[in-house]
């Protein structure tokens, strides 16, 4: 197409810095509260060590409750959507906590586990199974009914016919589950580190606010942003890379 | 292995009764009431009836994919375990997505995990290129026409070497052209082969050209309308379906099931 913009993501990221620059440098808005993009910068550089230690604190702690929530979210969703008499007796309990937002069962936590990593990963584990779980046992309903009677047809037993049928079936709608799930994460972790008030990227844009450094406050909103839009196009990435022949409209 | 290939076992049914319980319902649904049919060995036999009549469920009940409710489905000889290929009508979910042409042709072999990955390979390509799929071993069901898709399940059957092949209305759903064109090729690939093949369809004229018998179903329960021997096969589709033969056939099928409906 003629005159179509190459690089459409990158033309609006830089309109929008250039929006606020212009409005700080305008004096439209009260700059002490939103400090232009260089002083955002400046204050993250100056900060760094500080910033990317409370990053990785974060970012370590999301990464093992997301893990381990996604892992246990295969092995609930495929036995709850496989075995009509385990999901009887699960989808109950399954519908009851998944009510319980993940921000909720912090305080809990604070006081069963009284480890900031370990509420934070539990926390982070919460927000990311429940949401995983529906998904997993959605897709495990939808499994290719044909093709399960093809298997069957060539003699597959049922770990075959998981080995062959599901599984590869259901990889890449795991790969798009564990996509949304980013940012499911990344809200918990920050929401969490900010109720804990301990360590963390949560707990250093609430000490900055404090502190009215809103430079680094916003050095650190901006590294989030960058943190989650690295692992979506990762995730996605690899999804098209491995499995080229997923369309996210196609049936399952 | 061609030893497996030349014997083809007869199958017979005795008093095959198939109820189907209905949510919600008291009483059952009789698709079928103490049907009783023998199917030789080597033989095509087009299985044609009005749609609901059951006709799929007799295949699925031959390869175990559904339980009868009373009756018997045996082989004979019984031993060594048939061999049953399927086709289904439905070839696009028929096929796994994400495999290529090769690997969805090499599906049944995998599940079976006897041969080795190069005999596996092997037996693929061979039975690609007798459906005429040589050149698109890479490409993915979803790059595909319907009726090349279909060719692939027709390559998956045959790789697997069966010597029952059943066929489920595998033309039902692709165009008239393509039916015609397919129809000519499973004739020819089915004439060398020499297995039992059982061909459900509900088009009276591909019963005709392509059984060597042609089994006439009634409404559900369903029961043997007629049973008729077709002697030698049809040269060629223009004379055949020309023929006094074909159109007398045709209107007997034609009559039976459309009194049959009513």
């Amino acid at each position: 197409m003629k005159g179509a913009v190459r690089f459409p993501g990158l033309t609006a990221v830089a309109v929008i810095s250039v929006a606020w620059m212009a409005a700080t440098a305008s004096g439209f808005v009260r700059s002490e509260f939103i400090p232009p993009p260089v002083e955002v910068f400046q204050a993250g550089i100056e900060d760094w060590p500080n910033l990317a230690a409370a990053a990785a604190e974060s970012l370590r702690t999301a990464l093992v409750g997301y893990s381990v929530g996604f892992a246990a979210a295969i092995v609930v969703g495929m036995a709850v959507g496989r075995y009509a008499s385990i999901e009887s007796w699960a989808s109950g309990p399954l519908d009851f906590f998944r009510a319980i937002p993940a921000v909720a069962v912090v305080p809990l936590a604070l006081l069963l586990l009284a480890d900031s990593f370990l509420v934070g990963a539990f926390a982070v584990f919460w927000g990311c199974f429940f949401l995983a779980v529906i998904n997993v046992i959605s897709g495990v309903r939808h499994l290719p009914v044909t093709l399960q009677d093809a298997a069957r047809s060539f003699g597959a037993g049922e770990i075959k016919l998981l080995r062959k049928v599901g599984v590869p079936s259901l990889l890449p709608f795991f790969l798009s589950s564990l996509r949304q799930n980013v940012s499911v994460a990344l809200i918990v972790i920050v929401v969490a580190e900010m109720v804990i008030g301990l360590s963390g990227l949560g707990f250093y844009i609430l000490r900055s606010q404090g502190s009215a450094q809103f430079g680094r406050m916003y050095a650190a909103i901006v590294l989030i942003a960058f943190v989650g839009y690295f692992a979506f196009r990762v995730l996605e990435l690899a999804q098209r890379r491995l499995f080229p022949w997923w369309s996210e409209s196609a049936p399952v | 292995m061609t030893e497996r290939l030349s014997s083809s076992p007869a199958i017979h049914l005795r008093g095959v009764t198939k109820a189907f319980d209905r949510r919600g319902d008291t009483d059952e649904l009789t698709v079928m009431q103490d049907l009783g049919v023998s199917f030789r060995p080597s033989e095509l036999v087009t299985i044609v009836g009005p749609s609901g009549c059951g006709k799929s469920t007799i295949l699925k009940m031959i390869n175990g994919l559904t339980r009868l409710t009373a009756g018997s489905i045996t082989f004979e000889p019984a031993t060594p375990k048939p061999r049953i290929g399927f086709v289904f009508q439905d070839y696009a979910n028929a096929l796994a997505p994400w495999r290529t042409v090769q690997k969805n042709v090499e599906f049944g072999l995998e599940i079976e995990g006897i041969a080795t990955r190069s005999q596996r390979a092997e037996t693929a390509k061979k039975y690609i290129e007798m459906v005429g799929l040589s050149g698109f071993e890479n490409a993915y069901p979803r790059e595909l026409s319907g009726g090349m898709q279909q060719r692939v399940q027709l390559a998956r059957v045959l790789a697997f070497e069966p010597n029952v092949l059943l066929m489920d209305e595998p033309f039902g759903s692709l165009d008239a052209l393509i039916r015609r064109v397919l129809q000519e090729e499973i004739r020819k690939i089915l004439e060398n082969l020499h297995r039992t093949v059982l061909f459900v369809t509900h088009d009276i004229e591909e019963s005709l050209y392509l059984g060597d018998r042609t089994i006439v179903l009634s409404h559900r329960p369903a029961r043997v309308l007629a049973d008729i021997e077709q002697g030698s096969r049809p040269t060629s589709f223009e004379e055949f379906v020309a023929s006094a033969v074909f159109r007398e056939r045709f209107q007997q099928i034609w009559k039976l099931l459309h009194g049959d409906h009513r």
